[in-house]
């Protein structure tokens, strides 16, 4: 090869004698993809709260310091934190009750710990015999995307009555109660 | 050995000085070779994008899943001589607008390309395909992530090159 490459130095004409190589060629594909606004939650499931009210009606003074922590939540956009909750109820809920007796007690349900300002909910029952209606709050904002732990807490134990004045100090009939918190977590895109 | 040669060169020149006379109705022919080089070389193309409908994430930990597969692009190239080879890189997807700090989460979502030239399985650094013509196609599926990617809009690439043979 080397001796060709000289004599075709002497000799331009021969030069085409040499087959060229071309250069590589390329092309490039772009590759696109979207990665969709969720919150991924450890657990769906609601939270359960619940008491046994004794004889005498009185709530125990411990459902004020009840709280719940749910770690392990991410969000991987600005997300909408909010809050529902069902009243305190008896478990076996009677179909009337007399006019100094309640089974339904509202309470306040707030979760801290993800948006600028606590996410809350208070139940509203206005019965003494109280309704399975969820209760949902004014949802707050987290712009960025967060990952970490709310902190439940309840508080604000109300009992529910009945509009009168011999229904204002109706005590709440004894027996097993419990209520229902859910969190929700929402993507904003 | 040179006195020969210049004795021959002398001779051959007197030969070639006597003039040559055509005879009438006497066929002449004369043959040129033509010759031609044809040099090495693979054909141009190019490559539409490629995309994923979807990319998974994990309910509760948020990490992308991976095995999400991509559209396919195609190409029909060909390369003319023994020795041409096929192989490819690629640049992993980035959020196009979203950045973060946030070690718990990711901008970045890689993913292996597949890249086949007919029914020939193409290795990221060269898999030598000779003379050939045949449809390119490249493909991908995402990776696993260890860290929740972002919500966003992702961009990479896949960059394939055509050598031609020595």
């Amino acid at each position: 090869m080397r001796v060709l490459t000289a004599i075709c130095v002497l000799f331009p004409a021969c030069a085409g004698a040499i087959p060229a190589q071309a250069a590589p060629a390329s092309a490039t594909a772009q590759v696109k993809g979207v990665i969709k606004g969720k919150c991924a939650l450890p657990s769906a499931a609601p939270i359960t709260f619940s008491t046994v009210v004794p004889a005498n009606g009185k709530l125990d003074p411990a459902l004020a310091n009840l709280s719940w922590t749910i770690s392990g939540l991410a969000c991987n956009a600005g997300s909408a934190i909010s809050i529902s909750a069902r009243s305190l109820r008896l478990n076996a809920p009677r179909g009337s009750l007399t006019p100094s007796q309640s089974q339904a007690v509202n309470y306040t349900a707030t979760a801290s710990g993800w948006s600028p300002g606590a996410a809350t909910v208070t139940t509203g029952d206005t019965t003494s015999l109280g309704t399975t209606a969820l209760y949902t709050g004014v949802a707050q904002s987290q712009a960025a995307p967060k990952s970490g732990t709310i902190i439940i807490s309840v508080s604000n134990f109300t009992v529910s009555t009945n509009k009168g004045s011999s229904a204002n100090s109706a005590k709440p009939v004894d027996g097993a109660y419990s209520a229902t918190i859910i969190l929700n977590l929402a993507p904003s895109i | 050995m040179m006195k020969k040669l210049l004795m021959g060169a002398v001779a051959l020149a007197a030969m070639q000085a006597v003039p040559v006379l055509a005879q009438t109705g006497q066929a002449q022919s004369v043959q040129i070779d033509v010759t031609g080089t044809v040099g090495s070389k693979c054909s141009t193309f190019s490559l539409d994008p490629i995309s994923f409908t979807a990319i998974s994430t994990s309910n509760s930990s948020g990490f992308a899943t991976g095995g999400d597969t991509s559209s396919p692009a195609t190409a029909s190239v060909w390369c003319n001589k023994a020795g041409a080879q096929v192989s490819y890189e690629h640049v992993a997807m980035k959020a196009n607008t979203v950045t973060t700090s946030n070690a718990a989460f990711t901008d970045t979502v890689d993913f292996t390309p597949t890249v086949k030239l007919g029914t020939t399985t193409i290795a990221s650094g060269g898999t030598t395909v000779g003379i050939v013509a045949d449809t390119l196609t490249v493909s991908a599926t995402t990776n696993a992530t260890t860290a929740i990617p972002v919500a966003d809009s992702y961009t990479g690439t896949i960059k394939v090159t055509l050598t031609p043979g020595v």
